[in-house]
């Protein structure tokens, strides 16, 4: 792409005045909006900036502000500064085991998500008959309310009755039943392999959106240089694909981050703590034990990380959209 | 073709429409609200046993009908309760009258209406409210909510399979714990173990309790001072550990029904539940109904303990409709209406007040006449420690049931196990 200052010329010119005149108004504009135009654009403006202001900003901050107070249910709180955030991190055992579960399941749910949506995607893409019906059929665990699926998977990992257990024992593979849900180690299993099934549809038709956008001329002329298809993949599709691979991830980070229904249905944080996830952790300190600041403080905790995590990850985007 | 609307006409039509909308439309709802018909709400979790929920529908309307008041009743799922509550708390809207269960009342008594006056009258009349009562919902001297019902920790058996180790229920109901585990050494072995949750659940709540309160051992005294770490939580964790050896392994992880569906299905032989298995049992006509009886949780050093889960009503300060929520509650409090209460709630629903004992039901059937009235020490989850927002935190994040948990499972040893519970209490005491 051109980019914007090849076409802002600037004369040269013994005093510069032109030079100035050419920088305020450059010729690259169109169209120059008159005053009365420009004022009804802010008007028009208005109402998506004021929904924006009070659908987000207003409880973010109201929460930001909260989380630096000790404030409970109905009553009106004192302002701590950042002792909520202090206590969290150096003297909570059960929050900062949250920490750790949650690091944990961000990284094993988004980890297998991009995996396995992306062999997803990459075996629709290969397909030459019948796509719209597997597509179709992908849809499926999205489409879904969260809280059917969440207790149809709780059936499964039931100790009592899974139905895992019972093929996995009659196939000889295990000898006896896995404690899905009263072992930490299975329990964040359990939770990952629910968030995986809920989000690899989302994962698949991304990625498929972006193989389907590659041109098949590169392709073809890689094929013509003797490039085999794994040589194409890392060399074609996966560099293509790194602006859509980067958004989606962005995303599903934060989505997974801030997961709570999974949890708070599948193992309401045990066994032992181990699945807590901080919505889950702000949840029970906030609405069940009235400490809304402390929530609050939970509930914020990963916002400076996520961030930094956005930062890094729209630069990455952006290079990659440079690339291609 | 009609007649030509300039856009400069639109807008100005427009604006003229959307102005005295804005004016005159919150003049004419109010106008119109006031004019409608008095209405009390009434918020309450869906019980365990639905047929009561639909007998507290058909009170409510008794009540309205005779009043001439509007009433609907609005049931929720146990788990969405708290959310609702706080938000109806914070936003100062919502229902009339909220039922609270554990430490609700303490947290949410700066929005509650005092029911010192209800609570007197009914104290008149039907005798005055046990320490129980008091200690869930008389906050700083003053009645933040109005004693309803609890529920109980009791143990529900299999009279089967405890007759083939030659016990009967009478003789399960007066064992200790340390004659307990020797009798589920042999159910154990006879392929139909006792099992308990010992995780995240309420039930896992109930048992932990009476275990710790029958070896003398408290997590609190009643001033908020920490007592966790002695030698009678200790002795209470290696009971717990040596019972676990005799328990399904998937304890760990077991639910509030998961055994109720080991006992129905006939594979358990004892478990602490209010007595949901044995009304389901009976509704459904299962097999196992005949076979099902309660009796008191076995005894520690300390005595023999029973755990409840308490049940109050609040109405809430910001209603418009104080007078008429607190006439409605009088009317569900009077003898009859509580009785039939009782009734439809299989027996689940017991009473503090000594003028509500006496349902039918105790009488009538076999296995509830352990249930209600309780020859066992009852107090509420939490107790000694002062009710309060910090012991529902304790409770809410399962501190106690995790505390056991992790030395049952080997996680922990008990000693370091009880310094992780008194770290965590600690901290949610001081704060």
């Amino acid at each position: 792409m051109p980019k914007i200052e090849a076409d802002v010329t600037i004369p040269e010119s013994p005093g510069g005045i032109a030079a100035e005149t050419s920088l305020r108004a450059p010729r690259i504009s169109p169209w120059k909006p008159r005053a009365g135009e420009e004022r009804l654009a802010y008007v028009l403006l208005a109402p998506a900036v004021l929904l924006l202001a009070s659908l987000i900003a207003y409880p973010f901050l109201t929460s930001l502000y909260m989380s630096l107070t000790d404030r409970r249910i109905a009553m009106p709180g004192r302002f701590v500064g950042l002792r909520n955030f202090s206590e969290l991190l150096l003297e909570d055992e059960i929050f900062q085991q949250t920490l750790w579960n949650s690091g944990l399941y961000v990284v094993g749910a988004v980890g297998l998500k991009t995996v396995t949506g992306l062999a997803a995607a990459l075996l629709l893409h290969g397909m030459t008959r019948g796509r719209p019906v597997f597509q179709a059929l992908l849809m499926l665990p999205w489409v879904v309310p969260a809280s059917l699926s969440v207790l149809a998977w709780w059936w499964m990992f039931d100790p009592m009755s899974s139905v895992i257990n019972w093929v996995l024992v009659n196939l000889g593979i295990i000898s006896r039943p896995i404690r899905w849900l009263s072992d930490p180690f299975w329990a964040r299993s359990a939770i990952v392999i629910t968030n995986v099934w809920r989000g690899l549809p989302f994962f698949a038709l991304c990625f498929l959106a972006g193989l389907v956008s590659i041109p098949r001329e590169l392709y073809e002329a890689a094929e013509s240089d003797g490039a085999g298809p794994m040589a194409s993949f890392w060399h074609i599709t996966l560099p293509l694909l790194r602006p859509m691979l980067g958004i989606v991830i962005l995303y599903s980070v934060v989505m997974t981050i801030a997961d709570f229904e999974i949890v708070f249905l599948l193992t309401r944080g045990g066994p032992r703590n181990s699945t807590h996830l901080l919505g889950t952790l702000a949840y029970h300190v906030g609405l069940s034990g009235g400490r809304l600041g402390e929530a609050a403080a939970i509930s914020l905790f990963i916002f400076p990380v996520l961030a930094v995590v956005a930062y890094f990850m729209l630069r990455a985007v952006r290079h990659g959209a440079e690339v291609s | 073709m009609g007649k030509k609307i300039s856009r400069r006409g639109f807008f100005k039509v427009a604006g003229a429409t959307a102005l005295t909308t804005a004016v005159a439309g919150p003049t004419l709802w109010v106008r119109n609200a006031s004019a409608q018909r008095k209405s009390v709400s009434l918020l309450v979790n869906s019980h365990f046993v639905p047929h009561f929920n639909q007998e507290l529908e058909r009170q409510s309307a008794e009540w309205g009908k005779a009043r001439g008041v509007d009433t609907r009743v609005d049931v929720i799922a146990e788990r969405d309760l708290g959310a609702k509550l706080a938000s109806e708390a914070e936003g100062r809207a919502g229902h009339d009258i909220v039922v609270l269960r554990w430490m609700e009342a303490p947290v949410y008594q700066p929005s509650l209406v005092p029911m010192d006056d209800l609570v007197q009258e009914l104290e008149r009349g039907l005798g005055t409210f046990p320490e129980m009562a008091r200690y869930v919902c008389r906050i700083r001297g003053r009645w933040a909510s109005l004693p309803w019902r609890y529920d109980s920790g009791v143990a529900a058996i299999n009279t089967e399979h405890w007759g083939k180790i030659g016990l009967s229920a009478d003789a399960v109901g007066n064992l200790t714990w340390d004659q307990f585990i020797d009798a589920a050494a042999k159910l154990h072995a006879n392929g139909t173990p006792v099992g308990v949750a010992i995780s995240e659940s309420f039930d896992s709540t109930h048992f932990c309790f009476e275990l710790l309160w029958s070896h003398g051992a408290k997590v609190a005294d009643d001033k908020g001072n920490i007592t966790i770490n002695t030698k009678e939580t200790a002795a209470a964790i290696e009971v717990a550990k040596r019972l676990y050896k005799f328990m399904p392994p998937d304890v760990l992880a077991w639910d509030e029904a998961s055994n109720n569906r080991a006992m129905l299905a006939g594979t358990c032989s004892w478990s602490i539940n209010p007595p949901s298995i044995w009304a389901v049992a009976k509704r459904d006509k299962l097999p196992v109904a005949d076979k099902l009886d309660h009796v008191a949780v076995p005894a520690g050093p300390a005595g023999r303990f029973r755990t409840a889960a308490p049940y109050s009503l609040g109405v809430w300060n910001f209603s418009p409709n104080v007078d008429a929520a607190k006439d409605l509650l009088r009317f569900l409090m009077q003898k009859e209406n509580f009785l039939k209460q009782v009734e439809a709630s299989g027996g689940y629903n017991q009473p503090y007040l000594a003028g509500h004992r006496g349902a039918p039901i105790y009488q009538r059937e076999r296995a509830l006449r352990h249930y209600e009235p309780p020859k066992e020490t009852v107090h509420a989850w939490g107790w000694p420690a002062p009710a309060s927002s910090a012991t529902g935190i304790m409770i809410s994040l399962f501190i106690i049931p995790t505390m056991f948990s992790k030395a049952v499972s080997g996680e922990m040893t008990t000693e370091k196990a009880i310094a992780w519970a008194e770290r965590q209490v600690t901290r949610i005491y001081r704060g």
